[in-house]
């Protein structure tokens, strides 16, 4: 139980913050929450399973749309309709993965096929007329708990908040257990991994549509909070965003991927707040620490700890013995 | 059967133009192994340079690149020093991250300087057209294939005749062999590296006048400059260039054929997945 507990400490943090917190800031914490969110799902495969993708924008879109529409033309509760599109986004990505595996591909080729996916569902997105066009879907503003919609940003805080710890709980669990140290065998070695019987197809199908489903629901939210979905939240942008996030706190680590997105939303917002007249500056700087850290560390910055953490203390060890 | 014509010769000339910029990608892999994701975005960089050039300085864009082309060397250079060589070693996908950080500094800093406005860049060029026979097409078009096409017969000729193309061939083969063989291993990637931006520098203004400037296109450049290079084969120049005209004939006809015509932008991405599922080798596969 011992692992979990700074979850809980995390969990309460976000509560006490939200009781705080006045509204300008609850939108910030969301947001980065939300970033938080698809960044620790997006790292079930991408950093745990190595399997780079750039698909997780599209999965977030297809949980969007699907719980949109269902509610819009047959009054379907996004509570339920996000299911709908958590399965069709674990569909395509079983899909994806199997185009992948199917000829054994080199390296990074999945990550070309899902960049390439990104840029026709932007397509798709923009030139459809049942989807909305570029204009997007548009939600009825309103407050029932029933059907997902409130206007009280405190609510949608928890539910981010709730989310993403409950995923960090299956991510702690999962990143000790058998199965984790399977896929992360995969990662590091593929015909080592193969040799030791492990089904490559399986466990990569299986954790990528994981973390799509996981990713779709993050799509639902963002509909939900802001009553509209549109085909830019499709986008190749965000996919890059979500890898320089978690990149830079620390791929196929448990926190990298919270504390990066957290760290850095802030200071984005924060730059450009302070910056009106030059729109834009928070990006760029952040752009620049995301470049030295991975050029000086070449790591992310939990990973890099972690790392120095086990030197130090192996160290220690070592030392003892000897006296 | 104008209109054909027509889109027949824009898809080479994008076509031969692709195959341009794929060249450049595919010599810093040859000699380094880094995959360069901000590759599309360090060409944007040098159409907004001759944006700038037409709109405040009033130089011609085919003039610029005389002054483009050696900053984007010397720019190249300088990247190199800074960030590409100290990644040399590093595992793959954190040269990815790099690189994705790297294009998304540029994307951010030119939407800071520029604005996210859609800009056209006029050249002395731009409306001119060249009437053969009963075909008619747009001059710019047509200079920017003949020049891919030199560049890329240059490029050949500099790899297989000239004395600097044997040790790049070596470096590419073996590096530690050709850093035996007394060849300045690090020089010679420098100098790859700085040339393909250089390459760049000169692709950049020419294609400003033909293509829409805005600070997002270089990642679609980056990953159409990849699905060229794999579906061409890695090593492949020849197959590069027939790869690059493919891409540019599909996404020129199908603007022209398809309806509705925004579509056309999703062929070569078809296109590459489709291959990738029946012809993983690529066009001219061994």
């Amino acid at each position: 139980m011992k692992k979990y507990i700074p979850i809980m400490v995390f969990f309460v943090c976000g509560i006490i913050f939200s009781m705080v917190a006045d509204n300008y800031w609850l939108d910030i914490m969301v947001f980065a929450l939300w970033y938080a969110y698809l960044c620790v799902t997006w790292n079930i495969i991408g950093g745990f399973g190595g399997q780079f993708t750039f698909a997780h924008p599209v999965f977030v879109a297809i949980g969007g749309y699907t719980s949109s529409l269902l509610f819009i033309h047959l009054g379907v509760s996004p509570w339920l309709g996000m299911f709908a599109g958590m399965v069709l986004a674990a569909l395509l990505a079983i899909l994806l993965g199997w185009i992948n595996y199917r000829r054994r591909l080199p390296h990074l080729t999945y990550a070309l096929i899902t960049l390439a996916i990104t840029f026709v569902a932007i397509i798709v997105l923009r030139s459809s007329h049942f989807l909305g066009g570029s204009e997007g879907i548009f939600l009825p503003r309103g407050n029932d708990p029933l059907t997902f919609r409130f206007f009280n940003k405190q609510v949608y805080f928890w539910i981010i908040l709730a989310a993403t710890c409950l995923v960090l709980v299956f991510v702690t669990w999962f990143s000790r257990s058998m199965t984790g140290f399977k896929l992360t065998a995969l990662r590091d070695n593929e015909d080592a991994a193969a040799m030791l019987g492990i089904d490559q197809l399986k466990m990569v199908a299986t954790y990528s549509a994981i973390s799509a489903a996981l990713g779709a629901f993050g799509g639902t939210f963002y509909a939900q909070y802001l009553f509209v979905i549109d085909p830019t939240v499709a986008g190749s942008h965000l996919a890059v965003e979500i890898i320089l996030f978690t990149a830079i706190g620390g791929m196929g680590t448990v926190w990298g991927p919270v504390l990066g997105p957290l760290a850095m939303v802030v200071l984005i917002r924060y730059l450009n707040a302070e910056f009106v007249n030059i729109s834009g500056l928070g990006q760029v700087v952040y752009g620049v620490i995301i470049i030295v850290v991975l050029v000086v560390l070449k790591d992310g910055v939990v990973s890099w700890g972690g790392k120095r953490l086990a030197h130090q203390t192996s160290k220690l060890k070592m030392r003892e013995k000897r006296q | 059967m104008d209109t054909f014509i027509q889109g027949l010769v824009q898809g080479l000339a994008i076509g031969g133009i692709y195959g341009l910029i794929t060249m450049a990608l595919t010599a810093v892999y040859s000699v380094t192994r880094l995959l360069n994701f901000a590759h599309g975005d360090l060409m944007v960089i040098a159409m907004y340079l001759a944006l700038t050039g037409v709109r405040w300085l009033g130089v011609d864009p085919y003039l610029s690149i005389l002054v483009i082309a050696p900053l984007m060397f010397g720019f190249g250079m300088v990247l190199f020093h800074l960030i590409f060589e100290r990644v040399l070693r590093a595992h793959v996908l954190l040269v990815v991250q790099v690189t994705l950080g790297l294009g998304f500094v540029i994307q951010s800093a030119l939407l800071m300087i520029f604005s996210a406005n859609y800009q056209t860049v006029q050249s002395f060029l731009t409306g001119k057209k060249i009437v053969l026979g009963q075909i008619v097409f747009q001059a710019t078009f047509l200079v920017a294939f003949v020049v891919s096409v030199v560049m890329a017969l240059l490029f050949f000729w500099m790899l297989n005749r000239t004395t600097f193309g044997r040790k790049v061939r070596a470096v590419a083969e073996d590096p530690t062999a050709a850093s035996l063989c007394g060849i300045s291993v690090r020089w010679v990637q420098m100098i790859v590296f700085a040339g393909a931006l250089g390459t760049l520098g000169i692709v950049g203004p020419l294609v400003a006048p033909v293509f829409i400037v805005e600070p997002t296109l270089g990642l679609h450049l980056t990953l159409v400059a990849f699905i060229v290079l794999i579906l061409g084969g890695v090593t492949n120049f020849i197959g590069t260039f027939v790869a690059g005209v493919i891409i540019g004939l599909a996404e020129a006809l199908g603007g022209l054929y398809m309806n509705p015509p925004e579509f056309a932008g999703i062929l070569p991405y078809g296109i590459f997945i489709l291959f990738l599922l029946v012809r993983p080798s690529g066009v001219l596969g061994r």
